[in-house]
């Protein structure tokens, strides 16, 4: 992910992190295991984007 | 910048509704939050409830901008004000930028916003303020026609 911004004194800033995601085929612990807030949350914003 | 309205635009520049299609209003608000965001300045909207207001076509110049979208009764305006004049900004031009490895890509994100065969995901925020602010993605195995096409080992 690469965060760029202007501060208000004019100075930029180039923030770059990176994040190495590990990935299962147990769909079933997968789902015990899941943040349902975030769920939830991306659920609202995806049918947000529909609704327009 | 605030733009506080009890109506539906209906006279000159961006009005509503007088000859010409929705598309091109929406592309006029969406021009100017562009603008405004390559100039650093945040513009919030300020709708009262009842009013013909086009919240969806104004509110896109504060999503590009970072601004606040306020839809309020008569009597909670100048509260809603104060708000949108108190808010506190430490920078502008903020992109976030997010990339996949590429054999995935993003998904029910809008074209424009995507690169590199959907793997990398734009978006430019405007200014930012002091609060956390989420957005969430969802993403997904590229086909097999496009994982083809990438000549993988």
């Amino acid at each position: 992910m690469v965060i760029s911004y202007t501060q208000r004194d004019g100075s930029k800033f180039v923030r770059v992190c990176n994040l190495t995601q590990e990935v299962s085929h147990e769909k079933e612990s997968l789902e015990g295991s899941a943040n349902l807030e975030i769920l939830s949350a991306n659920a609202i914003q995806q049918s947000s984007k529909i609704a327009r | 910048m605030v733009v506080a309205t009890d109506g539906a635009a209906n006279v000159g520049l961006g009005s509503f509704g007088y000859g010409r299609g929705s598309e091109s209003e929406d592309a006029y608000y969406k021009k100017l939050g562009e603008l405004a965001a390559e100039k650093g300045v945040t513009i919030s909207l300020i709708a009262v409830v009842g009013g013909e207001c086009n919240i969806q076509a104004l509110s896109t110049m504060c999503e590009r901008t970072g601004g606040l979208v306020h839809n309020v009764k008569a009597n909670e305006f100048l509260e809603s004000m104060t708000e949108s004049l108190n808010e506190k900004f430490i920078a502008s031009h903020l992109t976030v930028s997010i990339q996949l490895p590429r054999v995935l890509k993003f998904r029910n994100e809008d074209s424009s916003s995507l690169s590199l065969g959907g793997s990398r995901f734009t978006r430019k925020m405007g200014n930012a303020n002091n609060e956390p602010v989420s957005f969430y993605f969802e993403y997904e195995l590229k086909s097999v026609k496009e994982l083809l096409e990438m000549n993988l080992d």
